[in-house]
């Protein structure tokens, strides 16, 4: 009798467990986000308990004008994420196109809306390089990005040597310091492009095949998704959201010079990991990257705040995202504990 | 006799060479090597004097200490871009205890590649235990060891090593400066422990086929473990050349150099999906890189299209290898 009502028991909890575990499957990416928007609001809360000026409206403008650029290089870089790519020579290509912008802006008077331009399509052209050899040459992604990242930026240096460019026309520095509705245009450029990010991940046909691609490059093969296509455009389209990052780099610092954005590339790709964005591809989570970029910028703009150095920010920075990553990896092994090797 | 046509003699050497494993890879980066020379003999006037051969050795030499452990770390099957903060970490060690400290050069030595284990045994912890991907592990561990670095010595530096560092820096042994004898002893350790033990063989196993390795009885945590841990001694090793050859330590020292190692060891024809470890490539592909960048500078050629050099040349050679062998690119 006894074993008999252990065993009811033990089956009405391998239910529960069943059904909670199926719950969480269906809402993975959910659980995913959510812990990432945790995290951030207790991070508010704790510079606000050390600080109550953390959140007032003048340093929310600061904190978000500084992650704009975060975020729209974290949206890229979820795409690239997500065909199981990676893209080192992204701060390359922001220097190319600042450098673009200068000789444009500063070393001639061209128009600024041709100065934009021209620097969008530098990065384009740069992001159709690497997705060149991607897909056309077959060079892993890895091996591609670290020799084009010193490749542009020895053409930012060649161009520009050591020389630093400022004072740009009041209208490019009006993406940075100008105001609609209280906010910086930069911040609706990152919105646009979070909303771009989104539906075309999760609402159109390539958002699709790029999630099959990155899930299962064969598998998408034989369903007759065009794998080199898509990754041709995921890395153009990380050139011109590199080109975007650059010009509001630029309006903000009003300068430019070839050593610009040096080692952004690791911190976006910090900041996609942080947000959910599976590593191994065929997961991208563009709301989790918004996220990390804002926990990012809020440890950034936090840890200044409290006046804490410079060298213990990036140990702490490090840490913090060192236990994160260890922290869901566990997570998600303990969910999917069966279908792992090794 | 006489119908030996040279496409018999051209199969005939190529089973020749297909006997020895890595011997055509090795054998096209050679040349590729040999190439360079040549131009940048007629190039650079000063290129075959004894002064520029003995700086470029040396200068490769840290190259190539830490190119043999990023071999071994990527033919586990991982990658570890944490290299230069661990240099940075172990010049701020030896740094504070031999200089701040007054103890002596040996315990100050000892004390820095003891950092390079721990720094090698947490990059492995997390990945191989925890199991978190190794670029995600060693992205982080860059910032934290650099950060580390700098709570330690700020942006000081600190000078005023004692003699027999300065020796390991810039001194010769036999003829030969003592960083090269290093480099050699670091490769000489390398392809013998790759290729010969079975503790190498196991590593080439976890990399090629983790779960096969898994099902013959290979313990994967060990071997992985084991790898970031040699790499981390190395990287320490490499901190102490380069501290040796400034007779300084700095926080900043090494940054970025995981990079040029990353490429000089792709440049050698090592897989980046694990499995398939050309140590002496990755010899070849510091001497590349070194000789690349120094001819050009003899040439005259403006210090910043060396970079442009670099890059250009990574992807080249990569994308030719591909095309001749398609196996290279998938994993």
């Amino acid at each position: 009798m006894i074993v008999a009502v252990d065993k009811a028991v033990e089956a009405k909890r391998g239910r529960l467990a069943g059904l909670l575990r199926d719950w969480l499957d269906g809402r993975s990416d959910a659980a995913s986000v959510s812990t990432t928007a945790l995290l951030l609001v207790v991070l508010i809360l704790l510079f606000y308990g050390i600080n109550e000026r953390f959140i007032s409206m003048r340093n929310i403008v600061i904190l978000l004008n500084q992650s704009a650029a975060y975020i729209i290089l974290g949206v890229g870089m979820t795409l690239v994420i997500t065909i199981k790519g990676i893209d080192l020579s992204i701060g390359a290509i922001v220097a190319v196109c600042g450098m673009m912008l200068g000789i444009l802006l500063v070393n001639n008077d061209y128009p600024v809306w041709l100065a934009i331009s021209a620097a969008i399509a530098v990065g384009a052209v740069c992001g159709a390089v690497n997705g060149f050899c991607v897909a056309s040459l077959q060079v892993p992604a890895l091996v591609t990005t670290l020799g084009t990242m010193v490749l542009f930026r020895g053409v930012a240096y060649v161009v520009l040597e050591d020389n630093i460019l400022f004072r740009y026309p009041d209208q490019l520095l009006w993406f940075a310091r100008g105001r609609i509705f209280g906010f910086a245009p930069a911040v609706y450029i990152a919105a646009i492009a979070v909303i771009f990010g989104f539906v075309l991940l999760n609402h159109t046909r390539f958002g699709k095949h790029v999630i099959a691609v990155g899930g299962n490059a064969e598998a998408a093969r034989l369903s007759g998704i065009n794998i080199r296509r898509v990754q041709f455009i995921v890395f153009a389209l990380m050139g011109v959201a590199s080109s975007l990052a650059a010009i509001i780099w630029v309006a903000r610092l009003n300068s430019t010079q070839a050593s610009v954005a040096l080692g952004i590339e690791f911190h976006t790709i910090a900041l996609v990991v942080l947000g959910g964005t599976s590593l191994f591809g065929g997961k991208g989570l563009i709301v989790g990257s918004l996220l990390g970029a804002l926990i990012l910028s809020v440890l950034e703009n936090g840890l200044a705040i409290t006046g804490i150095s410079s060298f213990v920010q990036q140990t702490l920075i490090g840490l913090i995202f060192i236990s994160v990553v260890a922290l869901r990896t566990l997570q998600a092994r303990g969910a999917s504990q069966a279908d792992e090797p090794m | 006799m006489s119908d030996w046509s040279s496409g018999d003699l051209l199969t005939a050497v190529r089973m020749r060479l297909d006997a020895v494993p890595d011997s055509t890879l090795l054998l096209s980066t050679f040349s590729l090597l040999l190439l360079m020379i040549l131009i940048f003999s007629f190039t650079a006037d000063q290129f075959f004097t004894l002064a520029v051969l003995r700086n470029v050795l040396t200068q490769t030499s840290i190259y190539i200490v830490l190119g043999v452990g990023l071999t071994i770390v990527l033919t586990s099957g991982e990658i570890d871009i944490s290299i230069g903060s661990i240099i940075g970490l172990g010049a701020m060690v030896l740094g504070i205890s031999v200089v701040n400290m007054g103890f002596s050069i040996g315990i100050g030595l000892l004390a820095t590649l003891l950092v390079g284990v721990l720094c090698g045994l947490m990059n492995g912890f997390l990945t191989a235990v925890v199991r978190v991907p190794s670029i995600i592990v060693t992205l982080g561990a860059l910032t934290f060891f650099r950060g580390l670095a700098y709570l330690l010595g700020g942006n000081n530096v600190m000078v005023g090593f004692p003699p027999f560092l300065v020796w390991i820096g810039s001194g010769t042994a036999i003829g030969v400066p003592v960083p090269v004898w290093l480099a050699l002893i670091a490769v000489i350790f390398g392809q013998l422990f790759l290729k010969s033990t079975r503790t190498g063989q196991h590593i080439i196993a976890v990399g090629g086929n983790a779960e096969a390795a898994r099902l013959a009885g290979i313990n994967i945590r060990f071997n992985k473990i084991l790898a970031f841990v040699i790499m981390g001694v190395l990287s320490a090793v490499a901190s102490i050349i380069m501290v040796a050859r400034l007779d300084a330590a700095q926080s900043v020292m090494g940054a970025g150099i995981e990079l040029q190692v990353l490429a000089a060891v792709v440049l050698g024809g090592t897989s980046l999906f694990g499995g398939r470890g050309v140590i002496l490539g990755s010899v070849l592909g510091a001497l590349i890189l070194t000789i690349l960048q120094t001819g050009l500078l003899l040439s005259g050629v403006v210090q910043f299209w060396q970079l442009v050099a670099v890059g250009a040349l990574l992807i080249g050679v990569v994308a030719i290898r591909i095309a001749y062998e398609p196996s290279e690119a998938r994993p």
